[in-house]
Order: structure tokens, then sequence, then C-alpha cells
């Protein structure tokens, strides 16, 4: 006697059809090939992450413990810091962008999908409410998997003897902003495909999918190739950071690692001779000095001050 | 039964269908006949619930198919002209999207699925994606998932393109079958001698409007011709078809 299958809901059931277009190709052939791409497509995505992390990482124990010997201003750990949470920020955008326009042509309904349940006793909103589902698990697995490895690597490395409740909101601070970071790119290119399907029809869908994939694919390369050495060009300066999306939300880092911060951010309006003017507006910069040197329990204010910074106001 | 009253489609200026009535009872084969263009397929697409009419109405047993839409579309059964499918899913995949989401059982539905692909001869390719089917293979899963869920309606539009010869034989007397067995079937196509086959009555469409409609034996009686084709071109045919032949044998040969 076999045990009776439970019947799915039409929702669940188109929900997960949805779902499985978002990783299919013509060459997929079973649940086990889908499994195996999804997995394939984690490793691929959070591997450049981590890579990402080993480089950048380094630079900044060093500009610690330079800081700490005086051998340089502490603001250099600040906007180190502030530097690598705008990197692994655009990272997340980055990423999630690569993966959205890899699955353009499931971003939203096409003919196909029409004429394959237009005929089906399915109602309009079990429709779009599966294809809703299906959108935001799909950003929910990818931005949820990126942010999570993201903030608790970051976490680890720039609260080092810095305590669980620093520890805790690096973390959580990173992972939300990254989060916030992805579902936005996430949700403007679905807009975008929208938008172009409306606007352009399904030839112009089609034409606009590969130009961007190859758009993404580019940014990802160039972000794991050259950080971080592309924040040692001169034209990466707050003029050019400054509208980047990823620094909105590095914005939303620094309002949760530190809600009190605009005094310290005003404290700070005077520019440092050594930092990007970007990094000037990091309400963190100078708290992350503050919290390892009561963690050290020795002042370890640099001897040697650029003479620009010697006139700001003291910091905390 | 299904009785189509008045129906009207508009494309904006375009008339695509101006005031068709008909009815098809159950146990009937209802064939819809006319050049492209004459509106075959939107009056198809209305009666499958996939387009709403400008004007007119659909009643099933007296009822307007509007009023409950879902209901309705859950007893049609639709084999459409294009062979639009999730091409990468595998046969019985598809059949097993479909069926769930008609609701079909699970325990019937992989049991019906399996007999299906057997009967239609592609149960050796169950395993090989959609994409890799033939033509007349996707047909065959086109007609599999419109009959799944044992519908009362079927609406075939051009059900027999890309099959073999033998497949097509067996489906025309499926066809007829099922219209036996009390099915109310509504039959689109080019082929004429197929509807001929097929068909109890025909309605025949020019410009989005009826110029005949009877049994394929009043039709001929009436206009006095020995089969439908000859019906067909007296009732649709404005051209020479020889004049119209020479023409593009001349126009393929020009230099």
């Amino acid at each position: 006697m076999t045990a009776s299958v439970p019947d799915r809901s039409p929702f669940h059931v188109l929900w997960r059809a949805f779902f499985d277009q978002f990783f299919v190709n013509e060459s997929v052939t079973s649940d086990q090939h889908l499994h195996q791409t999804i997995v394939w497509i984690l490793v691929v995505v959070l591997v450049p992450g981590a890579f990402l992390l080993i480089m950048l990482l380094p630079e900044f124990e060093e500009a610690v413990i330079h800081a700490r010997l005086g051998l340089a201003p502490p603001t250099v750990v600040d906007d180190l810091l502030a530097w690598i949470a705008l990197s692994l920020t655009t990272y997340s955008m980055v990423t999630v962008g690569f993966l959205t326009v890899m699955a353009w042509n499931a971003l939203t309904f096409d003919r196909r999908d029409a004429m394959v349940l237009g005929s089906l006793p399915l109602r309009s909103r079990t429709i779009l409410g599966a294809k809703l589902a299906a959108l935001a698990t799909f950003v929910g697995i990818a931005a949820l998997s990126i942010s999570a490895v993201n903030a608790v690597m970051f976490g680890l490395v720039t609260s080092n003897r810095l305590g669980a409740v620093v520890f805790l909101t690096h973390v959580v601070s990173m992972f939300v902003a990254n989060l916030g970071a992805s579902v936005f790119i996430f949700a403007a290119i679905v807009a975008l495909r929208g938008v172009v399907t409306l606007a352009g029809g399904p030839w112009l869908v089609a034409a606009l999918g590969p130009p961007l994939q190859f758009l993404f694919i580019v940014f990802t390369l160039c972000l794991v190739v050259l950080s971080p050495a592309v924040w040692q060009i001169s034209f990466v300066t707050a003029s050019l950071t400054d509208w980047m999306p990823p620094a909105w939300f590095v914005g939303v880092f620094e309002g949760l690692v530190d809600p009190r911060g605009r005094s310290i951010r005003h404290s700070n309006s005077q520019p440092t001779c050594d930092a990007p003017s970007w990094g000037r507006r990091s309400r963190s910069r100078a708290l992350y000095w503050c919290r390892l040197r009561n963690s050290t329990g020795r002042c370890a204010l640099p001897s040697l001050r650029p003479p620009c910074q010697a006139r700001s106001e003291p910091r905390t | 039964m299904l009785e189509v009253r008045n129906l009207t489609k508009h494309y904006g200026a375009l008339r695509a269908v101006e005031d068709l009535s008909f009815e098809v009872r159950a146990g009937e084969v209802l064939g819809l006949l006319g050049p492209n263009g004459s509106g075959k397929s939107t009056t198809v697409k209305i009666l499958t619930g996939l387009l709403k009419p400008t004007g007119g109405s659909v009643h099933v047993d007296g009822t307007d198919v509007l009023a409950n839409p879902q209901a309705y579309k859950a007893s049609v059964g639709y084999v459409p002209e294009e062979p639009h499918l999730y091409s990468y899913l595998t046969g019985p995949e598809y059949l097993q999207l479909i069926g769930r989401l008609r609701s079909v059982p699970e325990p019937v539905l992989d049991e019906k699925i399996d007999r299906f692909l057997h009967l239609l001869g592609i149960y050796d390719d169950r395993y090989q994606t959609l994409s890799s089917y033939s033509k007349g293979m996707r047909q065959k899963i086109l007609i599999a998932a419109a009959l799944l869920h044992n519908p009362r309606i079927v609406v075939l539009d051009e059900p027999f393109s890309g099959l073999d010869v033998t497949a097509a034989r067996i489906l025309k007397a499926f066809v007829r079958a099922i219209a036996a067995d009390g099915k109310i079937v509504v039959f689109s196509s080019h082929v004429l001698e197929v509807v001929e086959q097929v068909c109890s009555r025909v309605v025949i469409l020019k410009d989005g409007r009826t110029v005949g409609h009877d049994s394929v034996a009043n039709l001929r009686a009436t206009l006095a011709l020995p089969s439908l084709d000859a019906v067909f071109a007296a009732l649709v045919t404005e051209e020479n078809v020889d004049e119209r032949s020479q023409a593009l044998v001349e126009a393929m040969k020009a230099r």
C-alpha cells in the first residue's frame, strides 16, 4: 500500500514553477540538476566575497597596528573601516545584480506564461502572488546568504578585541546595509525589466538582457580583481563615490553602528589630509578608534599628526 | 450546451470577430473554418477564456461563462495552435505542472501521465526536455495536457499540426470518440478534409463574420457542390487560384 502524496495548492505549485525558472535553462533536465545549479551559483557568488575580504583585511590590520604604534593617524583606521563597508556593500549589490540579470527572462511574465497559464482555472491574484513570492524567495536566498557571510566576516575582523556587543553591532549593521543594498538593486532591475517590457515590448527586453549580463559580469570581476587596488586610484574620490548607490547603504551601516553619531560627524567636519572626503563623513570612523583605544586601556593617539588634522576638534 | 451569442471582438479599429453566433451540443464536434485572419483564433481564445469579448456572450447550459471564469476554465481543455510550453521541463514534468494546477489528485495524475505518454508514443522520451522534442511530440504533450483533467468542453486549434500520419489518424478517431462520450468539442483547422471527417457541423468564417453554418452534408447539398473544399472555395475564396499560383511561379522565376 502506497502512502498518499498530499496535493499541493496551485499557489505552491506556481511558486515553485516560477522559482525554478530563475535557475533553469534548456539543458537542465531534472530537480537534481536544478539543485546542482543552485549550489554552483551560491559557491561562485560567495567565494569572491571571501576573496575580497582576504585582500582587504590585512590592510586593515596593518592600519590598526600602525595607528597603535603612532605611525599613522587614527583616521586611517576609520577610513579603512568605511572603505571595507563600502567594498562589501558594493560587492553585495553587484553580485545580487549579477544574479538578477542572469535570470533576466524570468523576472516578469511573458507571452509563454500567458499562453500556458491563461487557459487554466487560476485567479490573477494567485498567479501574481506566486510570481512575487518566487521573486522574494530568489532575492531572499541570494541577499541573505551574501549579506550573512559578509556581515559575519566583517564583524569577526573589525571587532577584534572589542567584545561581543561591538561584534554584534558590526554584524547586524553590515547585514542590514548589505541586505538593503541587495534588495535595492534587485528591485531596480525588476522595475527596469517591467518598464522596458511596457515601453519597448519583448524585442527590447530580449535585446537588453545580454548587455546587462555582460555589464554585471564585468562589474563583478572588476570588483574582485581590482579591489583593494581600486581604492588607491586617484579618480575614486568623493565626487565619484558619493552618488554611488552603495554609499547610501554605507550611510545605513554608519547610522546603525552609531545611532548618536551626529555629534561625531559634526566634530569631524574639518578635512583631514589623508582621507578621501567620502570618508570624512563617516560616522563610524572616530568611533572605531575610540573603542579600540578604550578597550586596550591606553591612549594611543598618534604622536605625529598631519597638519590639517591638527586643526580638527578633539574627538569623543 | 455551449452557446455563443452575437460575439464581437475589436482590437482598436480592427474588427476581428463581428456578431458571431453558434451553439455546440454535448456529443457534437463543431468545426471552425476560415482563411488566415478570419477570426478563428480570436474566437477560440474567447472560448478558452484567454480573451474577453468586446460584445456578446458565451453561455454554458444557460450560464454566462464570465460569471465564474475559473469554474468555466476548469471545465475546458485547450490545445493551442502555437506550442507554447515550458521547454526546460521534461514531458512528464510539464504534465505534472498542468495537472497540479488543475488540481488533479497526485496518484491519479502520475498514473494518467504514464498512460498518456504510452498511448501517444512518447514514453521513451520522458527524460528529455521539451526543447529537444520535435513539433509533433510537443503537440502530443499539448494534447495530453488539455485532456488530463477529463474536461467537459474540448477546444482544439489546429491539433494535428506536426503529427505523423499514424498519430493523426488515431487522434481523429479519438476526437470522434470523446464527442460520442458526451463532450462538447470545438475544432478549428485549415485542413478541410480533416474537418470533413471529424466535424458534425461547421462554421465558416470570413473577415470575422459567419458566411456559412450548417452540417457539411447540408452545405454541400445547399450549394450543390461535391466537397467541403468546393463549398469553402465558393464561400470564401474570391480569387482565381490558378491565376494566383501562376503569378507566384512568375515571381519565383523573375531575375
